[in-house]
């Protein structure tokens, strides 16, 4: 058997080669970001992060290396349109150019137009799904990712209605935790109307998630259901060309409050909101896109972790000094409050001379050279353990970091 | 929790994997024996062929063809005369006609679309306008990475099409739509405008030598270059060709004379020359540039 790594390479060679073809058959996109950094003399490049729902702020502050490319077919029989789509990644946690991993991102079949229901769009297959972001921060706020089976794009209230079924082998679900040792499986159902027209300008999304968790060991001890609702509102802003989002969550049990699975353990008294509000906005040379947040989540004696507020706020600015040359920089603050202890405490900043194809916050490619600074409380140090919050156990509470780095989607 | 954005899946078994990519790999060794504008390396896995047609077809109100390009049939503008719809059209000589518009871009003049993008769209366009009713418009995006290259990102076309007078009118709201960035950057379901019959879409100017134009944004192709040689289209009385001999059909009939240019065409040009100088004033392009595209935008005059 050929290794993963020589087939995956393979694949994209020959992706490589449809896709540049005459005969633009296939779709291909992707996304990608790589380039070294260092943070002192004798250590490995720190990142800036302290564990909340939000995530981190990006520019200047991601340690790995990360790809995904992409290859769809779009076909049509007899009135219904047919799309098939696979997606693969690479990723490495660190700055070496080795340990990296390769996976199956999707791999799924969608097709709208049967007889039976000629406007409703039916899938099955692992998949990205219906995500929903703010991109300087390492977080989906909407992220129904998984392996499941589903029909949307039903119309209804002026907007578009989407059901789907989703099951997973391991607890963590879709994402970051996987295992793949199919201890502790759950079900997962999802109920997602989007593009609800409320104000001009304005749409609103209702996404409602129901978690079970399948499971009863001595191991992982005793999977819950549990319930999510997130309201999401995008408006649009003419004339200074920007696009604000809000989001309103709440999940207990064992839902996550981005509409997947959370913690499958976790029992209905486990209750946990947030209230997030970006926007970003291009005004001639200047771009950006800021966001705040703010949210809570309950004591959880079985995961052993206490009830605690988080709150962050931060922005990245961009201004084009010519066609591909941008000043970018990025701050943010973060707080997390658990219950009884001390408040820990982040900030950061970045400044990033860019070049890029455009003037534009949002083009991409970006060659970016960058300088993050980073200062932090002792309560931020002892919550991550020995390591401290750069893990590099030095046991100080400002740092700073530099690089370069590319990023491209495509 | 904090989610790694972008991040890897649960890590699949091995032989999954292998069998998927096994697959994967098949499927491009075939299409690559065989590649043509219509089917694509997915179509043997799939069994489908693009260009089948019946029964439920005949319904059929969508042609997708990538992620942002697809042709669609909608109701009609408001307050609009009736198109003579449906209407029969010859799809090699649609594609000479349309290989020969083009726009004025940050490049000059260039075709609006490229031949391998027509390749795709010329099929389902027609099926589009055969299926049409008086009733209905069509509308035309097309996305693709110009001038080419896998990893940059696609601008779109968007034109609304009808025929009318016993012409194609083709109206023209977008020639290089940048909106990839902003909706990989947010995530947001882009919105695509088309061209309008009252309102003509601001800086764009499109021309072509087989086509009259009636504003800077909108042609008028003749029917009879693009009309089946032999088969009378299932349309109105008006709508029906005059025959053509084979040979002809699908020869680009003779660039009329160039049209006077009207009030809104130099109004077009003078927005444009203004932005092309506060361009240079603000240093976003240099000299050359700024000559080289005003003499391409004063040869319009």
């Amino acid at each position: 058997m050929k290794p993963i790594r020589q087939l995956t390479m393979h694949a994209l060679g020959l992706a490589a080669l449809l896709a540049s073809s005459q005969a633009f058959a296939v779709d291909f996109d992707g996304y990608l970001r790589a380039g070294p950094g260092a943070t002192s003399k004798g250590s490995a490049r720190a990142c800036y992060n302290l564990g909340i729902s939000g995530g981190h702020y990006r520019l200047g502050n991601e340690c790995d290396f990360y790809g995904e490319f992409g290859l769809a077919q779009t076909g049509n029989a007899d009135g219904v349109a047919w799309k098939a789509k696979v997606m693969f990644n690479e990723y490495n946690p660190g700055t070496d150019i080795g340990k990296s991993s390769s996976s199956f991102e999707q791999m799924y079949v969608e097709g709208k137009g049967f007889d039976i229901a000629p406007g409703t769009n039916f899938w099955i297959g692992k998949r990205f799904y219906g995500r929903a972001d703010v991109h300087i921060l390492d977080t989906f706020f909407v992220r129904m990712d998984g392996v499941g089976a589903g029909a949307d794009e039903i119309a209804l209230a002026g907007g578009k209605l989407g059901v789907a079924y989703f099951s997973s082998d391991s607890g963590a679900g879709f994402g970051d935790s996987g295992t793949g040792t199919s201890t502790n499986p759950g079900a997962r159902v999802n109920v997602d109307l989007k593009e609800v027209p409320v104000n001009p300008g304005g749409t609103l999304r209702i996404t409602g998630t129901y978690t079970k968790g399948n499971y009863d060991n001595a191991l992982n001890g005793k999977g819950t259901s549990g319930f999510g609702l997130s309201l999401q509102h995008n408006q649009e802003i003419t004339g200074i060309g920007a696009k604000n989002t809000a989001w309103v969550q709440y999940a207990q049990g064992s839902a996550g409050l981005d509409a997947n699975f959370g913690t499958m353990t976790a029992p209905s008294s486990v209750k946990k909101w947030r209230v997030v509000e970006s926007m970003s906005w291009q005004v001639g040379p200047f771009g950006g896109q800021a966001v705040a947040l703010y949210g809570q989540h309950d004591k959880d004696d079985i995961a052993g972790t206490a009830k605690f507020k988080e709150l962050s706020v931060g922005g990245r600015g961009s201004y084009a000094i010519t066609n591909n040359f941008k000043l970018v920089a990025e701050a943010g603050y973060m707080e997390k409050k658990p219950e009884g202890q001390d408040t820990q405490k982040l900030a950061k900043f970045t400044f990033a001379p860019t070049l890029s194809t455009g003037p534009g916050f949002f083009n991409r490619p970006e060659l970016r050279l960058y300088v993050t600074t980073a200062k932090w409380n002792n309560a931020a140090n002892a919550a991550s353990g020995l390591g401290g919050l750069t893990g590099l156990g030095d046991g100080k509470t400002k740092g700073t970091s530099y690089g370069a780095q590319a990023e491209i989607w495509f | 929790m904090t989610i790694r954005k972008r991040r890897t899946a649960p890590r699949q078994s091995r032989a999954q994997l292998s069998l998927v990519g096994s697959r994967l790999a098949l499927c491009c060794a075939v299409s690559l024996g065989s590649a043509s504008a219509q089917a694509g390396w997915l179509d043997g896995l799939l069994a489908q062929n693009q260009s089948q047609a019946s029964g439920a077809a005949s319904k059929q109100r969508s042609w997708p063809i990538h992620e942002f390009t697809r042709i669609e049939l909608v109701p009609r503008e408001a307050g609009a005369e009736p198109n003579q719809h449906p209407a029969a059209l010859q799809p090699d000589a649609l594609r000479q006609q349309l290989a020969q518009i083009q726009f004025v871009g940050r490049n000059g003049a260039q075709p609006l679309f490229a031949p391998d993008e027509l390749g795709e769209l010329v099929l389902p366009l027609t099926q589009a306008l055969e299926r049409a009713g008086p009733g209905d418009d069509v509308l035309l995006l097309s996305s693709a990475r110009r001038p080419g290259g896998m990893f940059l990102s696609p601008t779109a076309v968007t034109v609304r099409l009808f025929v009318q007078g016993g012409q194609l009118q083709f109206i023209v709201h977008d020639t290089r739509l940048e909106f990839y960035d902003t909706y990989r950057g947010t995530h947001a379901a882009p919105r695509f405008t088309y061209g309008a019959r009252k309102a003509a879409a601001g800086g764009v100017s499109v021309h072509s030598a087989s086509a009259t134009s009636v504003r800077p944004d909108w042609l008028a192709i003749p029917l009879q270059a693009t009309a089946p040689a032999n088969a009378a289209p299932p349309a109105p009385a008006a709508l029906a060709p005059v025959p053509v001999p084979a040979p002809a059909v699908t020869a680009p009939p003779a660039p009329p004379p160039r049209k006077p240019l009207d009030a809104a065409g130099a109004e077009d040009i003078e927005r444009r020359l203004e932005t092309l100088k506060r361009l240079r004033d603000k240093g976003l392009i240099s000299e050359d540039e700024y000559q080289q595209k005003r003499k391409e935008i004063l040869q319009l005059l």
